[in-house]
């Protein structure tokens, strides 16, 4: 297994004086070519699970396994390296540098985790390619649509052959239909590339494109059930 | 900011060139001197209104190996012309054959009852043929050449023969005819030469050491020194202000480069290489204009030297005290959490 196991996983935060279980004994593994959609309402303890997933924030206990890597002790240099190394991020409203083209956010992700320029600018062409954005690859984020900012997110994501992909909201800013495409095209990739995806959302109508859907509430899993 | 930045530039070199200027404009007169040290009084402070030495003075300064001495006469007076026009004099006396006068007047020392001023008083209304009288004096000199343009406490040279000098000096010279303000030398090494000048009561000075006796110049240069550095100060701290809210601004970039795994010092690289740039390039555009506008001033009424060397060094540590600033300002982005690239805080 070199996918994603959180076992037993607890978070707790101060919110003025009283102390928050964003989670609470959280245990998720999912596999390498699985996609699995983690839903729940607002302050259930997606966006903290996203974090420890994501190696952005330290558990107060259980164990967190990244592509194999145990990040729960991590040091912040030793995260910063498993994130650029094992993990994909593929965030809300697509989150992409304002100042660079589709290519170059790829090839920005692939130079801070020291891929040589040249295998860098190929893979990048590929994976826009592989996304659907051919002849957009110098496109600014301004000159993009909203479902075309996603897909350079995706491709971004995949650019250093990462082990897990976590999405956040990915579909936030999307019609239905696209919402639905986003997600289709996170799926394949996943399932192509032998990826472990986490997508975490609000919405329920994309929920049936993952292969598995696990539902939060409070800090806990309450539901777990393939889509 | 970019403009900012070299605003400041602009405002530097061209107080260094001030700063140059009012140095110049202080002991440009003494510099030019062919000489290596000087001897005064001693406790005069290399004052020459206040120092008086004799021939034996001058002959033990002389008998050191290697070295060269003759008197030198220096004294401020005001003098009024034949065309009626008041003007202040940096009198210097010199002795006909000495090296002084060799090095000064290339055609020949000045004949007795005669004076070579500056080219600066020429600006002020005197020409050559014309007669300055001396005020409370009874010496009357003939301009007799121009010499170019050097400066002693902010005011213009005029040379003339020694004895001429001693008169409008009224030094009392019967038996010794090179009685003078200071003993000029040439040559000999500076430990000689203290040795004789504490042997016989004088203080010797190397020439730019002699620079602190003008009237004014340490206060003017230490005043100088001190608004240079406050600016410098200043440029450091509007520099570290600019960054620390450049670095707030883009909080956001620098919180996803974090995220997608870049380490702080990748981060920390990007934005110091970012802002070098942008620090060196106005700099260097501030300095270009600011020596531009100096050539502009410099001959005018206002004490102003500029020269390329200045303008660089200004440019120089204005980039060094802005990237102290800007270390101060960018560290802001070692704090930034990568957390806040998740929409919803966790």
């Amino acid at each position: 297994m070199t996918g994603l196991v959180l076992s037993e996983v607890s978070l707790s935060y101060a919110d003025g004086d009283e102390q928050v279980h964003a989670l609470d004994h959280v245990s998720l593994t999912v596999a390498p070519g699985e996609l699995v959609a983690v839903s729940g309402a607002s302050g259930s303890g997606k966006s903290s699970l996203l974090a420890v997933a994501g190696a952005l924030r330290t558990p107060d206990s259980g164990q967190v396994l990244i592509g194999g890597t145990d990040v729960t002790a991590a040091s912040p240099r030793q995260r910063a390296e498993v994130r650029r190394r094992d993990l994909g991020f593929i965030f809300q409203q697509s989150n992409l540098f304002e100042a660079l083209t589709a290519k170059d956010q790829l090839l920005y992700q692939a130079r801070i985790a020291g891929v040589d320029r040249a295998a860098a600018a190929q893979a990048a062409a590929e994976l826009l390619a592989a996304v659907g954005l051919q002849g957009k690859a110098d496109r600014r984020p301004g000159q993009l649509s909203g479902g075309e900012r996603q897909r350079v997110g995706i491709a971004r994501a995949l650019i250093n052959s990462p082990k897990v992909i976590l999405a956040d909201e990915p579909t936030s800013a999307l019609d239905h239909n696209r919402a639905r495409e986003i997600v289709g095209l996170l799926r394949d990739q996943a399932h192509q590339r032998q990826v472990a995806a986490v997508m975490v959302t609000h919405d329920l109508g994309i929920l049936s494109e993952a292969d598995r859907v696990v539902t939060l509430r409070d800090g806990r899993i309450v539901d777990a059930a393939s889509a | 900011m970019g403009s900012v930045i070299a605003l400041v530039a602009v405002l530097t070199v061209l107080l260094s060139g001030l700063a140059a200027g009012l140095v110049d404009d202080g002991i440009s007169g003494l510099r030019a001197l062919p000489v290596s040290h000087l001897a005064f009084q001693e406790g005069t402070d290399s004052t020459f209104s206040r120092s008086t030495i004799d021939t034996a003075d001058v002959e033990a300064f002389a008998a050191v190996p290697g070295a060269r001495a003759e008197p030198l006469g220096l004294s401020l007076v005001n003098a009024t012309s034949s065309r009626d026009t008041n003007v202040d004099l940096a009198l210097v006396g010199v002795v006909d054959d000495g090296f002084l006068a060799a090095d000064l007047f290339p055609d020949g020392p000045p004949p007795a009852g005669s004076v070579v001023v500056s080219e600066g008083l020429i600006g002020e209304g005197l020409e050559v043929g014309d007669t300055i009288a001396i005020d409370r004096s009874t010496v009357t000199l003939t301009v007799a050449a121009v010499a170019p343009k050097a400066t002693y406490g902010h005011v213009d040279m005029a040379y003339v023969s020694l004895p001429d000098w001693q008169e409008v000096a009224r030094l009392d010279t019967e038996g010794d005819p090179l009685v003078a303000s200071a003993v000029a030398i040439q040559g000999g090494t500076t430990s000689e030469l203290d040795q004789v000048g504490q042997e016989i009561g004088l203080d010797v000075v190397t020439r730019s050491g002699a620079y602190a006796g003008s009237p004014g110049y340490s206060a003017e240069t230490s005043t100088m020194s001190l608004i240079r550095a406050f600016l410098y100060l200043i440029s450091a701290m509007i520099l570290g202000s600019f960054f620390t809210v450049w670095t707030i601004q883009r909080r956001a970039e620098i919180g996803l480069q974090k995220a997608l795994g870049a380490s702080t010092g990748t981060v920390l690289r990007g934005a110091l290489g970012q802002v070098l740039i942008v620090l060196t390039a106005s700099t260097a555009l501030g300095a270009l204009v600011g020596f531009g506008l100096g050539k502009l001033i410099e001959g005018g009424e206002v004490p102003f030297s500029l020269q390329v060397g200045t303008a660089l060094g200004s440019a120089i540590i204005l980039i060094v005290a802005g990237t102290v600033g800007m270390l101060v300002g960018i560290r802001k982005v070692t704090t930034v959490d990568p957390i806040i690239a998740l929409g919803a805080a966790a």
